[in-house]
């Protein structure tokens, strides 16, 4: 269970101040797949930047499985996020020098109880490439390679950042379907930040942001398949 | 505008700049104090010997009589003659050579005695004013007049703190001080063949007047100088000089009094040339990478620029500020310091080489090799790199690098690293990937290596050399007698006969000191390395020889080899006789010959019975030509290797600085290049230490292999250098390093890694969390 309490984020920039998070309170499910929509400059990477604990807040609090994550030192911080969640980024960020096997272990290696990388490559269709380097791999095939490599230590939550951003509609799908099973399949909670709308019908609940502030929270009751959506 | 960007850029990562100019600067410095040093010295020596008529060459006088003087005199030596008759013979002998050379002769006449006086014992050699030949300088105060006056050297002074006016005694007479002076002929004031070393604190020069140096009680010596009368000469001259009167001629630049300064110019000039060059290369290497990543991060917005109309040749002037201020400052800072180091260098030298050093003036071709040449190269180097990279078309400098190829050594990882854990296999792939940032950790390793293991093998050659001196002793005093002697000797004394000699080797004939030894020594250890004692070896066989490990190592002279022993003596006929070398004796100082006294003797038609030295433990004063205490050897032994320890510790600072240099400016590449993927390792939950083992501390094998393969290198540069080493030098150094020497190198290395990586760590830690975030350009 995440729990966001009035929430505030300001920067300051010489004199200027800018509030890219107001008043923002929430509360997000174990296993819920959660969508952040809204356009840019809304607030929602600075959302998942001090949700997920990679900045502080101004204000307000941010409690993970009771944990008040805003209270936290940076290094009980790197703890937090190293036995509870998981990240995937618009730029996969894989290491070029690394296998697919390999980099599924950067994740690995971090956690105590760990997914089995065969099964993890089994789940995002790729055990064939298991040594195959990243320009090796299209665009596709390497983010479902850093959902896996996130997944690989076993996270509760799972933060995906324009995960489908750099993908074309076909390839972007099969990312998304894949997070759908995975969703699924392990229970992880996902929270995934997008400015594309298509991505809504898949979640459970959507978040709309607009000016760093909620202006919507939407409970889907009839959540779709990936493959029944459009990005059109 | 592209130049404001750049500076700016500049100004916000400023460690590589600060590298690159620290090693200009380095090498700089190290060329211009040393040049500078170099060039006082030389510019000193040239003029001091022609100012102050340096002697051409010395000799002893044959106290042999020719037939003739035989049939004159009725004696076959001189000291036979009366003193009125020695003094007629000499004359007639001078003037005979004097014609027959067109050469000017005149006697150095000096006594040497050892005293005690400024609490410690000195060893003073003092003279009487020459005329025409080694004319004395006078740096303060003057030459002593009145009987009860002295002038003693300048550094001897200066180390001892004595001031003009001082009392100064000698035995039971106390002399005044008046006047400081430098001896031409003594630049390197050895007094005895048996101190061949320095101790400028213990051993003086100095100067009575005739009254006072005929007074005082102490054996006189006679060094017969000579110079050409035509100003100069050639070696083929000094050469042609053989004559049956003059025995042990030695020219003024073989002579180690006079020619010492010209062998440590010679391989201090060689040294500073390789050094400089070196750190040098290792800068223009580092300032192509810092250049080239510049570039490399900012090609987008060449690409821009290029796109907007700005031509290659604008944007490759502005990027040239790189090489231009690295330049510039490096090697204007680099001469300034060089500049202020040579003045207490110059210190240094003199104290060894004692000459009225000149004052440093400008140099212009020092000037053009730190600054100009340093500011040519590395402009030249950066201008051919710049040019490639900018010369590029827009579209290819703006188009978006998606992935990168991996190498195939890297392709190799996996397979050779198999079994290895993650962490290590990780290590591996960023090691890998820069690979020429692994070649110049490599590099800038080994040539760090290079100097600490030649800096350490110094060092324990140093001990060595101490420590065999100090053990094959036993004794508290060297006597050598003014002539052979029968005289019974006390029991636990050793007696020996030495005959100043020659090895031919080739063409060339090689002073050695002969040694005529008894088959039991009480008091001398005649040992080779392994310890092994040579005297049964020696009289197993009646033709051979032993010879010192000095003379071994500079002459490439082997166990079995036969030798040509040149016998010259002041006692006897001169002869040639081969013998064969049974044994090496461990003594890197002294061109030792050691054969049986028996065999020795019986080559100069004497019994056994006759010797003419001792070691022992009695303080023997009478019929002395010169008495050497154990303990004073061993202090100018310790005195002259300190000056090789300072030579050795600044060695050892130039490595490590360098070393240093080399990792940080890696370290902080090795963060530059993988800023995304700290930055992402710190989103997932790496720790800041898990990260600097993965990303940073990479280089630790190929940081020993560097210092592993650096060791032979340096192994086999010193035995090849060695020859010259120890003729400059004259004394050998045994090659040696042992496993605690190795090990001790190592640490010194891996603490300045260790260090780089603490400082390059800080890097590390700020970089934010967020960048992971970035999407990828």
């Amino acid at each position: 269970m995440i729990k966001i309490k009035n929430v505030r984020k300001i920067y300051q920039t010489g004199v200027v101040e800018t509030h890219a998070l107001r008043d923002v309170s929430l509360e997000i499910k174990d296993g819920e797949f959660v969508v952040v929509l809204g356009p840019s400059g809304s607030g929602k990477s600075t959302f998942l930047n001090v949700v997920s604990g990679l900045d502080s807040v101004t204000s307000g609090h941010i409690i993970v499985d009771d944990e008040v994550i805003t209270d936290m030192s940076d290094k009980e911080l790197t703890n937090f996020r190293r036995r509870k969640l998981g990240f995937i980024f618009q730029s996969y960020n894989l290491l070029s020098n690394l296998t697919v096997y390999e980099n599924i272990e950067v994740g690995k290696n971090l956690s105590h109880n760990p997914i089995e990388i065969d099964e993890l490559l089994e789940k995002i269709g790729m055990t064939i490439e298991k040594d195959k380097y990243p320009y090796q791999l299209s665009g596709g095939q390497q983010q479902r390679v850093s959902i896996a490599r996130a997944l690989a230590k076993n996270p509760s939550i799972l933060f995906c950042d324009e995960p489908t951003g750099a993908l074309d509609e076909t390839t972007g799908k099969q990312v998304l379907e894949v997070l759908q099973r995975l969703n699924k399949e392990l229970n992880t909670t996902i929270v995934i930040v997008t400015h594309n709308i298509a991505i809504k019908d898949i979640a459970d609940k959507v978040i709309h942001m607009k000016s760093g502030e909620i202006y919507e929270i939407e409970d889907n009751q009839q959540k779709k398949l990936v493959e029944e959506i459009s990005w059109s | 505008m592209i130049i404001k960007n750049i500076l700016k850029g500049m100004i916000k990562k400023p460690f590589a700049m600060i590298g690159i100019i620290s090693m200009v600067l380095l090498a700089g410095c190290l060329y211009v104090s040393l040049g500078y040093t170099l060039f006082v010295t030389e510019d000193t020596v040239n003029q001091f010997v022609v100012d102050y008529k340096q002697e051409d060459f010395t000799f002893q006088m044959n106290s042999s009589l020719s037939d003739e003087e035989k049939e004159v005199y009725q004696v076959d030596y001189i000291y036979q003659l009366s003193n009125s008759d020695q003094k007629t013979l000499i004359n007639n002998r001078i003037n005979l050579l004097e014609n027959e050379y067109q050469i000017n002769i005149e006697v150095r006449e000096y006594k040497q005695l050892s005293i005690h006086e400024l609490d410690k014992e000195i060893t003073i050699r003092l003279f009487t004013d020459s005329k025409d030949i080694n004319l004395t300088y006078v740096e303060k105060g003057r030459l002593p007049e009145a009987n009860n006056e002295i002038a003693l050297s300048m550094v001897f002074a200066e180390n001892n703190d004595l001031q003009l006016g001082d009392n100064f005694k000698i035995n039971q007479s106390t002399y005044k001080i008046v006047g400081f002076i430098y001896l031409v002929d003594y630049i390197y004031p050895q007094l005895t063949n048996e101190l061949f070393a320095l101790d400028t604190s213990k051993q003086a020069l100095g100067m009575l007047n005739e009254d006072s140096f005929s007074n005082l009680e102490a054996p006189k010596d006679v060094d017969y100088v000579g110079k050409f009368l035509k100003g100069n000469y050639t070696e083929e001259e000094i050469k042609e000089i053989d004559h049956f009167y003059m025995v042990n001629l030695v020219d003024a630049k073989t002579n180690f009094r006079t020619g010492a300064v010209y062998g440590e110019i010679k391989a201090d000039r060689a040294m500073i040339n390789a050094l400089s060059v070196i750190i040098l290369f290792l800068a223009v290497i580092i300032i192509g990478i810092v250049v080239n990543k510049s570039i490399q991060m900012e090609k987008n917005q060449i690409g821009v620029l290029k796109s907007l109309g700005y031509s290659h040749l604008r944007l490759l002037s502005a990027y040239m500020i790189y090489p231009i201020i690295a330049s510039v400052i490096g090697s204007g800072l680099g001469y300034l310091t060089g500049y202020l180091l040579a003045h207490p260098l110059i210190d240094m030298f003199r104290s060894m080489f004692q000459m009225p050093m000149h004052h440093i003036q400008f140099n212009f071709m020092i000037f053009i090799y730190s600054i100009v040449l340093p500011i040519i190269v590395l402009n030249i180097f950066s201008f051919i790199i710049i040019y490639f990279l900018v010369r590029k078309k827009p579209l290819e400098l703006m188009r978006v690098k998606v992935s990168q190829k991996v190498n195939f050594i890297i392709k190799r990882i996996p397979q050779l690293f198999k079994k290895k854990s993650f962490n290590t296999r990780f290590k591996y792939s960023i090691a890998l990937r820069g690979l020429g940032k692994l070649f110049i950790t490599f590099i800038g390793v080994v040539v760090s290596s290079i100097y600490l293991i030649f800096a350490l093998s110094f060092s324990q050659s140093i001990d060595s050399i101490i420590h065999v001196s100090s053990v094959q002793a036993n004794y508290q005093y060297q006597v050598i007698y003014e002539y052979p002697t029968q005289t019974e000797k006390s029991e636990s004394d050793d007696r020996f006969m030495i005959m100043p000699s020659e090895i031919i080797i080739g063409d060339d004939e090689v002073k050695v000191q002969l040694m005529g030894i008894d088959d039991k020594l009480n008091k001398y250890q005649l040992k080779n390395e392994a310890g092994k004692n040579l005297v049964p070896i020696l009289y197993d066989n009646e033709d051979g020889v032993v010879v010192s490990s000095m003379l071994s190592t500079i002459h490439n002279i082997d166990l079995n080899d036969s030798i040509t022993l040149h016998l010259l003596s002041e006692y006897g006929s001169e002869n040639e006789i081969e013998m064969k070398v049974v044994g090496i004796m461990e003594n890197y100082t002294t061109p030792y010959v050691f054969m049986s006294i028996k065999s020795l003797n019986e080559q100069y038609g004497l019994d056994d019975n006759w010797y003419n030295g001792l070691w022992t433990d009695q303080k023997i004063t009478q019929n002395v030509k010169s008495i050497v205490h154990k303990e004073e050897m061993i202090d100018s032994i310790e005195e002259m290797m300190s000056l090789f320890k300072a030579f050795i510790y600044v060695m050892v600072v130039i490595s490590v600085i360098l070393a240093f240099i080399v990792l940080i400016i890696i370290s902080i590449f090795n963060i530059q290049d993988n800023f995304k993927t700290i930055s992402f390792l710190k989103v997932m939950g790496y720790k800041d230490k898990e990260i600097t083992t993965m990303v940073l501390n990479i280089y630790l094998p190929i940081i020993l292999v560097g210092y592993l393969v650096s060791i032979p290198i340096t192994i086999m540069s010193i035995r090849s250098m060695m020859v010259t080493i120890s003729s400059e030098l004259n004394f050998a150094f045994p090659i040696q390093l042992s496993t605690s020497y190795i090990i001790f190198g190592f640490i010194i290395i891996f603490l300045t890694y260790y260090l780089s990586l603490r400082i390059a760590r800080r890097r590390l830690n700020k970089i934010p969390l967020q960048e992971a975030l970035k999407i990828n350009e």
